[in-house]
């Protein structure tokens, strides 16, 4: 009997169809995961080692090395506000929306407590509760 | 004349969706790299309450001087001690308060740093009162 050589072609094809259901997976699950920033500005933040997420939506107080503040009520970019008095005014239009609205500080490492205790005092007095101090973790540099 | 029957494969090209589906992976990954949004968390007293309900001999106190050096319950201490002076008092007591006061000319920093021994030690309960809140007590002195 004459055995006849099976001659199937194989395809010289890599297939990418998953690569992509994988790449899109990945790409949800960071679009739902990334919390955008609200704010540019370089500063040293203060090291810390224990780290929790802000909470989504929080407003954001900047205080910079020079003492100058920028706030954001969480929506959009921080704005530069005129001192502590436009803070103040930036917090209680936060608060009397939603007493409960998270804020989040984030301060120069190198800034005065003056300035941070003046700020904590604005919040105190706008009935502010929940407060994050953003910080750096000490593994990332 | 004949006409030639070239056969069109009915695939969808899927290969550049992989491509253009990593780029924006990597997009995603940068932008969440470079948020900050974590930090240390604690909460203000509110404001129908006092800042301190508890007995200010039951807590305890540390101070932060301009120098960034320590002082608790009135004796100096280094902050890597901290732990083992709080340990004793959270074992009897896992609720223990203790109240931090921070100098007015001593650096943000040294603050969180405090704050972030504290945690590491697992104290919940810290009261950070400002200095209003401290003169309206009759405790504002001391601490510039």
């Amino acid at each position: 009997m004459r055995i006849r050589p099976n001659r199937r072609t194989l395809t010289a094809a890599i297939p990418t169809a998953t690569m992509a259901d994988i790449a899109f997976l990945l790409i949800i699950f960071f679009m739902v995961t990334t919390a955008y920033s609200l704010d540019r500005t370089a500063l040293e933040l203060p090291q810390t080692r224990e780290q929790e997420q802000s909470p989504k939506g929080a407003a954001l107080i900047v205080v910079a090395a020079d003492d100058t503040f920028r706030f954001s009520a969480g929506e959009t970019d921080a704005e530069p506000v005129t001192g502590l008095e436009g803070l103040a005014a930036g917090i209680r239009g936060v608060t009397a929306a939603n007493r409960l609205h998270p804020f989040s500080i984030k301060a120069d490492r190198n800034v005065k407590y003056r300035t941070i205790d003046a700020v904590l005092e604005q919040l105190r007095q706008a009935g502010a509760e929940r407060i994050t101090l953003l910080s750096r973790g000490e593994d990332t540099r | 004349m004949k006409l030639g029957r070239r056969e069109v494969p009915a695939e969808i090209p899927t290969a550049s969706m992989a491509d253009v589906a990593f780029l924006l992976i990597i997009f995603f990954l940068v932008a969440s790299f470079y948020s900050v949004t974590r930090g240390v968390q604690f909460s203000l007293p509110r404001h129908d309450e006092s800042a301190f309900t508890v007995e200010p001999e039951a807590a305890v106190l540390i101070e932060v001087a301009p120098d960034s050096s320590l002082t608790v319950d009135g004796r100096p201490l280094a902050l890597k001690e901290l732990p083992g002076y709080l340990r004793p008092k959270l074992a009897r007591n896992p609720g223990k308060p203790v109240i931090m006061r921070t100098a007015l000319d001593a650096p943000y920093s040294a603050m969180t740093d405090v704050f972030d021994e504290l945690r590491q030690a697992g104290v919940r309960n810290v009261v950070i009162p400002t200095q209003a809140e401290l003169a309206l007590y009759g405790l504002g002195g001391g601490a510039q």
